[in-house]
Order: C-alpha cells, then structure tokens, then sequence
C-alpha cells in the first residue's frame, strides 16, 4: 500500500491509499478521483490520464519508455515533469507520493 | 465451430447447455431489422447475458457491459489474432463461401504484444489534439453537402451526407486524390453493402486494396503532409512498416471510419427527427452537443466485434471451450440495466462509459476523430437546416450483420 496525493488544478486534494500492483491512474479511478479520465483504460492509448509529478519524485521513478513518451507529446497542456500514470506501478516506495492535475485531460 | 460460415448449424456443439440457446441472426433478424436497437434492448430482456446461438456458423453472444470488459482485457484468453478482412467480408454477405485470401488488417487482426507496436504509432496522429486539426475541412466538407440539399427541403440522408462525408474526410486524412472520390465512395457502398453478393465483395476489396496500394507507392517516392506518409515513417520493432503492413494499416482506416460513422450519423439524426424538443435544445445551446453526442453514441452503438477463444474458460458462469468463437455485442451491452440505469432513456451528462468504442487494447482509435466528425457536423446542420422529421411517406431502412446500420433515412424539412 501506498499514500498517494491527488491534486486537482483548482487546489482541490484527495488522499488515496493505493494498491501495490496498480497503476498510480487506477488508484485514482479506484477511488473516483476527479481529473483523470483514462479513456483507453490503461494502455499507454489515450493521454488522457496525465499527471505532474513533483521532481523529488520523478528521479524516483523508473522514466517513460518511447511508447509514453510519444504519447506525452498528444497531451494537454505539457510541462517537463508530466507522466502517464497509467504507466506508473504503485510500490511501497511511492508512500507520500503527490500528483497534481492538469487543468483539462481533453482540451487547450 | 467454423466462425461465420454463414451456415446455421444442424446440432448445437455438447458443450453449450440448452438453457443457454437463443436463436439470434445477427445479419437477418425481422426485428433486427425492423428497428435494431430496439432488438438489442429485448435481446437483454429476454435472452440469457451470454447465450449461444446456431446461426451463421455458430457462436456466443456476450450482452453485458461486465463480461465484455473483462474479456476485452484478457486477450491472452480472447484473441483477435484470426481476424482478416476475407472473413469480415463474409460475415457481412451471411454467406457462405471458402476462406477468402484475406488482408491481415492491423492493428485489429494483432494480440499483444504484437497489437502493442502496430497499434502505437496511430495513437499519436489520432489523438485528440492531432485530429483538431481537422476541424476546418470537416466543416467545409459538412457545408458543401448541406448546400446541396438545403433548398429542396428533403433528403435521404444516408446516401447524401451521412455517407460522403467520412469518404471524402478519409481519402483527405490519407492523402488520396480527391478527383477519384466518386469512385471510390462507390467502391466503398458495395464493401459494405450486405446485397452485394461474396464473391463480388472480394473482388471490391481488391480493388480498394489496389487504390490503396497505389497511394501508398506514390508517397513511398514522395511523402506529403498525410497519414500514409507519416505511416511509412513510423518504427514497429524498430523498422519501417512493410507494404504489406501499409496495406492492413490502410484498409483498417479505410473501413473503421466508414460503415462506423455514417450510421452513427445517421442513427443520430433519426433520434433527433423523432425527437423535436432535443433538436430544439441542441440547436438553442451547441455547448450541450459533445454530451448529446455521447448519449446518442450509447443509444445507438454500430459495431461489435469477436474473439476467439484460447483455452477452455469459465467466463460469468458459463463454460467456453478452446476454438469457441465470441462475439461482443457492443449495442446490446449499452441497454444493460446493471450499467446504465433508465437505458431506453435519452439522459444528458450520464457519467458512465458506454461500451461502443469497446474496452481493452482495441478499444476505437478513430474515435476522437469520430467524436470531433460528428461535433461539427451537429453545429452546421442544426444552424442550417430547419427542425427536420422523418419523412412520413417513406419509413428508414436498416441492415445488420458485424455493424447495425442504416441503408436509407428520408427526411423533410420546411
């Protein structure tokens, strides 16, 4: 398990506990946090459940292979630390973690 | 059992319990045909969730949202590896004819993780933000057909817009000749029709599949600003495309934003005909449309699709064996009480998912391009045109098979 923090754009936040061997966008349907919207369910498809992740974090993680990063490119509203997190494994490791939202999934 | 054969079979396989048959023709059910959706609502209320039905070479149906997605994210179990456009072709004509040297269209004919690497590079050029592009030739083509049925106050919307406009929008996302568009959206209705007998289908293919060819030869010397082009370009495993896969890459493309979007156009506007209040809402507040869309996108799903199954499996209680052939009735699934309360009602803003893009790794790739076609085609017809109604002289036509679909839709308008 996993304390993982979700904050929407408006400041709004939503602390999940999260399931090792979710995805970090699962932990965020799981629990109906609003934001993310994960149209493809889950494959790297969509981009549409785009996240920022905080630089202490991101060295933290393993980085985006070539599939995420193309994708990355067709989302909305990019910025140097944004990930899918459909692509992120929850671990242990990730307790505390925080993800802010962008202001829209699907639009400029 | 031999998928779409399009024989019904003598004796249901000893697997299948008796409980669980339901004599279901998916190409040529009277009450299919009489109103589609209708049918897929009294197939939920009436027929087991997944039944088994002899026809068309026998297979199983799976009607609830549930069951489908959790095959759709099992494709280790549920398989789209036996897919080719040869068989699509018959299930259509509902005849049956020898396995016809099909093309192995891609991505959908793939399992992960082959699926994975033909299925990535057309994420990119269709996603949201790529296809917005788009919007400024959608609405020029949308106006240009509206021109030429506006003053005469009626229309067969079918064959005068709703079938043109994703042949001409696809030949220009493609990057084909324009001046050729009249015979190939006349190739196009017979790929599609279900008159057209297989052999004369197969020959149709062909032909589309030379068109295609030609294209993608004549990028290969000289790439421009289009989806073929960028196609040749793209890495699958570390290497360029092969023609081979050029040509399954494109005739996907070709008949994934065809048959789908003009009866989704087409199932829409007939709701909207019977519906005047909506039509006034919609046409009073444009901002209520991609909702509107979406609601009509549930109401009126067009495809479903098939897996074949790779190991004896219990699936929701009922026993498949290896080699069964399933298929997911994706306009059955949008009417299932259990995930869409009220499902015969038009509600605006439902939060849940519809099922008619499907789930898993095949779910729709055309389908922001869909949404944005259909987006702009609203906004101009509904400013344009007057509050339109069925023509009541002459009822709409519809077919079945793989796609629910729409052959003929008189309208009238003041």
């Amino acid at each position: 398990m996993a304390k993982i923090k979700f904050i929407e754009a408006d400041g709004k936040e939503h602390e999940v506990e999260a399931q090792e061997g979710r995805s970090v966008m699962q932990a965020a349907m799981d629990n109906l946090v609003p934001g993310i919207i994960a149209e493809c369910g889950g494959f790297a498809s969509c981009a549409t459940c785009h996240g920022y992740i905080d630089e202490a974090w991101l060295k933290k993680l393993p980085p985006p292979d070539s599939v995420e990063e193309g994708m990355i490119s067709c989302a909305f509203h990019v910025r140097p630390n944004s990930r899918l997190t459909c692509q992120i494994q929850v671990t242990p490791a990730l307790d505390g973690l925080v993800v802010r939202l962008p202001v829209s999934q699907t639009s400029e | 059992m031999s998928a779409f054969s399009g024989q019904k079979l003598d004796e249901i396989p000893a697997h299948v319990p008796p409980e669980l048959v339901y004599e279901y023709d998916n190409a040529r059910d009277p009450r299919m045909l009489e109103d589609p959706h209708a049918r897929m609502r009294s197939i939920i209320l009436e027929a087991p969730p997944i039944f088994f039905s002899p026809y068309n070479g026998g297979q199983w149906f799976v009607t609830r949202k549930k069951a489908i997605v959790d095959i759709t994210m099992n494709p280790a179990v549920y398989s789209n590896a036996f897919l080719t456009s040869g068989q699509h072709a018959e299930e259509h004509a509902g005849e049956n004819k020898d396995a016809q040297q099909g093309f192995m269209m891609l991505p959908i004919a793939a399992d992960p993780p082959q699926h994975t690497a033909y299925r990535a590079p057309l994420n990119q050029p269709l996603s949201a933000k790529s296809v917005a592009g788009l919007e400024a030739a959608i609405r020029t083509m949308t106006n240009e057909l509206i021109d030429k049925v506006l003053a005469a106050g009626r229309c067969d919307f079918f064959s005068e817009i709703a079938e043109p406009l994703p042949v001409t929008l696809f030949m220009k996302l493609a990057g084909m000749p324009t001046d050729r568009l009249a015979e190939f959206r006349h190739l196009a209705t017979q790929a599609t029709s279900a008159t057209v007998d297989a052999a004369t289908r197969a020959g149709v293919f062909k032909q589309i599949a030379g068109i295609l060819a030609e294209t993608i030869k004549a990028r290969q010397e000289k790439r421009e600003d289009d989806l073929i082009s960028y196609l040749l370009d793209v890495k699958i495993n570390g290497r360029n495309p092969t023609f081979q896969e050029m040509l399954g890459y494109s005739i996907t493309l070709f008949l994934g934003g065809l048959e789908t979007v003009v009866n989704a156009l087409s199932f829409g506007v007939r709701h909207l005909a019977r519906d005047q209040e909506l039509q006034a809402k919609l046409r009073a507040d444009p901002s209520l449309l991609p909702g509107a869309i979406e609601e009509l996108l549930r109401l009126y799903g067009i495809a479903s699709t098939v897996r074949q199954v790779m190991r004896d499996e219990v699936c929701h209680g009922v026993q498949f064996k290896k080699g069964d052939t399933v298929l997911l009735l994706l306009p059955a699934a949008n009417y299932d009480d259990e995930a869409f309360p009220n499902p015969e009602q038009f509600i605006l803003d439902r939060k849940e998912q519809h099922q008619t893009f499907n789930t898993g790794p095949h779910r729709c790739v055309g389908l922001n391009l869909a949404r944005l076609e259909m987006r702009v085609f609203y906004q101009e017809w509904l400013k344009r045109v007057p509050p339109f109604r069925l023509d009541p002289e002459k009822k709409p036509q519809f077919m079945g098979g793989f796609n629910l679909a729409v052959t003929s839709l008189p309208l009238v308008w003041s």
